[in-house]
């Protein structure tokens, strides 16, 4: 009789069955690693999301810099959409946004936005709510961060400017100020009471302060400009770097300064009138030269001993804002030259967002940062021919739906995670309750086996739904705008048994270096056609056993699929021949070992 | 009456009754030779013990019915993707019709196990191949005799309490050992056989067999009732019209008038045999 307590040991103390049960238990993890090692060399399945390279040093074309760029900010804008829930940007901006407006990261994302001359979005319940929270916080008891109050004020000063400008030229209304939205006393304590309080920071977000807010003769005069400046310069170490803390520059602190001090930079028409106008040109041109030779092969940047995106986000707008401040005169070029770009993407995951360093899922700080970034690289009046998608309207619902899998793949992740817990939930559970009732920690730790068994299994085999699966984006199967990809005439047919079409002579765009066995796995797998086939993923040989519900040996002995390129039956297995451009591939059905397919 | 006719007989009927509808691709077909199997159980099997069969039949059913879908991707039908592979409703369905013909033919196999004793076997395949059924009838014995022996050298290693403390290493230990014991003891216990063989004139001299089978006219009935029906039923299978589609998608065949007369000639000539069999013996 079959009782689940017989499986772990039977009630004699000392049953052989408990050593079987324990060989058996062994022997499937061996089974289950090496099914895993198995699978991964497949580039199918990975455990951990990789980052996706691209190479845009290696084009010097304009419009393609700007392309790529312009895709990577719509892939991080429809991420932020998708994890907060919003139904596009200006959901999310009135819902996401407007909740938590003092978040730095918000913060970052808002002015990305605002500064992005391809995106019109709607500000003004955000600003309202930006404006009444500054204030509640100024006027709460533990008060508010300085740095926080500096930036927030800057974010709210940047997005008033905004709305002031969507303003038609008739309207005669007066144009709105920072005083319609905050109190007089958080203004007063931003001026007064923030600029010096926390060290290096509070006077990097001060100057920015200062300089976005643009505060009226009353409120700051020019000494309190130059000894803010003076002070920020003398936090430079000695090898042009900025730190929070010791004599060794550090490259976000670095860069942000950078950003802040360079439009202090005197225009090359103006000589050094002020004494102050050299100090900054002298401290600039240090920094510039210490994140020059501070920049990594890949072209990014590491902080602290780890390469992560915030550094290398930092170190683009650090170049960017040169550009401001008239130090570099064409500013793309500069980036491209500078690899930045390619620094960038290195970060990025495959969900659209960025991480913070290698290894690790995309990151809300990471993204928003890197937004940032590409957002400095664009041209900054908007001009420029740009091709990729990319949202251009606040309401715009995301232009390319099947792109990033959207709602399927966050709901076939939910999938993946509960069927292992539910696996390991259970057999922990067998395993708790034969332990009490046996007192025999064997059980519990059979149980653990079995269910960590379980769960590599289930991840080895890569299970997917049918939608998420057909929807999967193709990394063989490229568009026709796509440079990479090489053109080629596909089809099925079984024309030798039956008349109806497998699938018609279409032209592909496939990437370079791809086999006849991606590609015929691909346009199965998109075109929902049935596909049964035998590989092994170690040497990449494959081998074809039915197409559309036809099988080998169906038609007689000599019968199965073969496959003609350019009219003739290549002599090696289709997982190693190689498609070039302009090839014409065809998968055909033979009866007769290939001899009515005009093989001799 | 079974346990009493003759064991060509026997084997033709049982092979007739458990294994015609393997070859009617027809799920009905399969059902109603379980059915009939399990009947053929509870005549003459305690009812308690049989119910006691069930759970490891469904374990069967449902192994057998997961594994083709894992290895065979037909089908229009995707419940989902595995390793880049569909798994189809229609696979699945197979392993099932699959799994009811293996249980089906697993039930009677057990009649026949339980009718088809050691002594009837050799005489069967005595003739054939005398030598080869003596060492199938050695080795049937063998194999429980030795599972016995063990049994009972491991009760005795732990009544003396040489069999370990409980952990894990000092049982390996223990069975190592008696195992070794074991194997000691089927060398000498073989020796011992041999000798006692050579002893009593084993090849000596041209075997000659014995056997109290004779063929009487009720084995006439039964034999005459297996190949005509199994002819009937092969001639049904044949001619078509049968057997169910199963890829691309699932076309069952429909129950036309021979399918119905094929069913009543299956049911009526396996059924009979058990029935007159019940009868008589009560």
């Amino acid at each position: 009789m079959l009782k689940p307590e017989n499986l772990f040991a039977k009630s004699g103390k000392h049953s052989p069955s408990r050593l079987i049960l324990s060989g058996l238990v062994l022997l499937s993890l061996f089974a289950g690693i090496f099914s895993y090692f198995s699978f991964s060399s497949d580039s199918e399945f990975r455990l951990f999301p990789s980052p996706i390279h691209a190479s845009a040093a290696s084009e010097q074309d304009a419009s393609y810099y700007f392309d790529i760029v312009s895709q990577n900010i719509n892939d991080i804008l429809i991420w932020k959409i998708e994890t907060e829930g919003a139904s596009d940007l200006q959901d999310l901006i009135d819902t996401s946004f407007a909740d938590d407006p003092i978040s730095g990261t918000n913060q970052n994302y808002i002015t990305s936005i605002i500064q992005n001359p391809y995106i019109d979005a709607d500000l003004s319940k955000y600003i309202s709510s930006l404006g009444q929270a500054l204030d509640s916080a100024v006027a709460s008891e533990e008060g508010i961060f300085p740095t926080s109050l500096q930036k927030s004020l800057a974010t709210l000063k940047i997005c008033i400017d905004h709305e002031n400008a969507k303003k038609p030229a008739e309207d005669e209304t007066k144009d709105h100020e920072l005083s319609d939205y905050v109190n007089r006393s958080t203004l007063d304590t931003a001026i007064n009471h923030t600029i010096g309080e926390k060290g290096i920071m509070s006077y990097i977000w001060g100057l920015y302060m200062l300089d976005t807010c643009r505060f009226s003769y009353d409120d700051v005069n020019r000494y309190d400009y130059d000894e803010v400046i003076e002070t920020l310069i003398s936090y430079q170490c000695s090898d042009g770097g900025y730190t929070l803390s010791g004599d060794v520059g550090d490259v976000d602190v670095t860069a942000m300064a950078m950003q802040v001090l360079a439009p202090h930079v005197p225009s090359p028409l103006r000589s050094a009138w002020f004494p102050i106008d050299s100090l900054v040109v002298e401290s600039v041109s240090a920094s510039r030269e210490f994140l020059d030779t501070h920049q990594l092969e890949d072209g990014d940047y590491e902080s602290f001993g780890t390469r992560c995106s915030e550094s290398t986000a930092q170190a683009t707008l650090a170049y960017a804002s040169m550009y401001n401040g008239f130090l570099i005169p064409v500013r793309t070029d500069m980036l491209s030259e500078r690899r930045l770009l390619d620094g960038l993407l290195l970060y990025k995951q495959e969900d659209g967002g960025f991480a913070h360093t290698f290894g690790l899922p995309s990151n809300d700080m990471a993204s928003s940062q890197v937004l940032q970034a590409l957002t400095a690289m664009l041209p900054a009046d908007g001009s420029g021919s740009i091709n990729a998608p990319m949202i251009r309207q606040a309401s715009d619902i995301k232009p390319d739906p099947g792109s990033k899998g959207a709602g399927k793949g966050n709901h076939a992740g939910a999938l993946r995670i509960i069927i292992p817990v539910a696996f390991s939930a259970i057999a922990v559970g067998a395993g708790v309750f034969f332990t009490i009732k046996r007192k025999k920690v064997i059980h519990l730790v059979s149980a653990i086996l079995i269910a960590a068994l379980f769960t590599g299994v289930f991840f080895a085999l890569d299970i997917r739904s049918k939608s998420y699966f057909e929807n999967r984006e193709s990394t063989v199967l490229l568009s026709s705008s796509d440079k990479n990809a090489s053109e080629i005439t596909f089809t099925i047919s079984a024309h030798t048994v039956t008349d109806e079409e497998i699938y018609p002579p279409k032209t592909l765009y496939v990437a370079e270096d791809s086999t006849v066995f991606e590609i015929l796995c691909e346009v199965c797998r998109t075109e929902s056609i049935q596909l049964d086939y035998e590989k092994n993923s170690v040497y990449g040989l494959a081998y074809i056993k039915g197409i559309d519900s036809i099988y080998e040996y169906d038609h007689g002995d000599l019968s199965g699929w073969m496959y003609r390129v350019n009219g003739e039956l290549p002599n090696i297995g289709c997982g190693y021949f190689k498609v070039k451009d302009g090839d014409t591939v065809e998968i055909l059905y033979s009866t007769n070992i290939g001899r009515d397919l005009g093989d001799d | 009456m079974i346990d009493r006719i003759h064991p060509l007989t026997l084997l033709i009927y049982f092979l007739y009754a458990g294994m015609i509808s393997a070859f009617s691709r027809n799920p009905f077909m399969h059902g109603l030779t379980l059915i009939c199997g399990m009947i053929m159980l509870f005549t003459w099997n305690e009812f308690a013990k049989v119910l006691r069969k069930i759970p490891l039949f469904l374990l069967f059913f449902v192994l057998i019915s997961i594994f083709n879908p894992f290895f065979y991707h037909n089908g229009n039908t995707v419940l989902f993707y595995m390793a880049g592979r569909r798994i189809t409703l229609e696979a699945l369905l197979f392993g099932a019709d699959s799994a009811l013909m293996v249980i089906g033919v697993m039930v009677w196999f057990i009649s026949l196990s339980h009718y088809m004793t050691g002594d009837k076997v050799l005489y069967l395949f005595g003739r054939v191949s005398a030598k080869g059924a003596t060492i199938i009838s050695l080795v049937m014995r063998l194999i429980p005799h030795y599972i016995g022996y063990i049994r009972s050298y491991r009760r005795h290693q732990k009544l003396l309490g040489l069999y370990g403390d409980g952990s894990f290493i000092e049982s390996v230990r223990a069975e190592g050992k008696i195992f070794a014991g074991f194997l000691t003891w089927s060398l000498e216990h073989s020796m011992t056989t041999a000798d006692s063989m050579t002893s009593r004139g084993y090849g000596v001299t041209r075997r000659r067999s014995f056997s109290p089978f004779r063929f009487r006219a009720k084995d006439i009935l039964v034999l005459c009732i297996s190949v005509v029906c199994a002819a009937i039923m092969t001639a049904g299978i044949t001619s078509g019209g049968f057997a169910t589609e199963y890829y691309p998608v699932i076309v069952l065949p429909a129950p036309g008038l021979t399918f119905i007369l094929m069913c009543l000639v299956y049911i009526i000539s396996v059924s009979i045999i058990p029935l007159i069999s019940f009868i008589k013996d009560r």
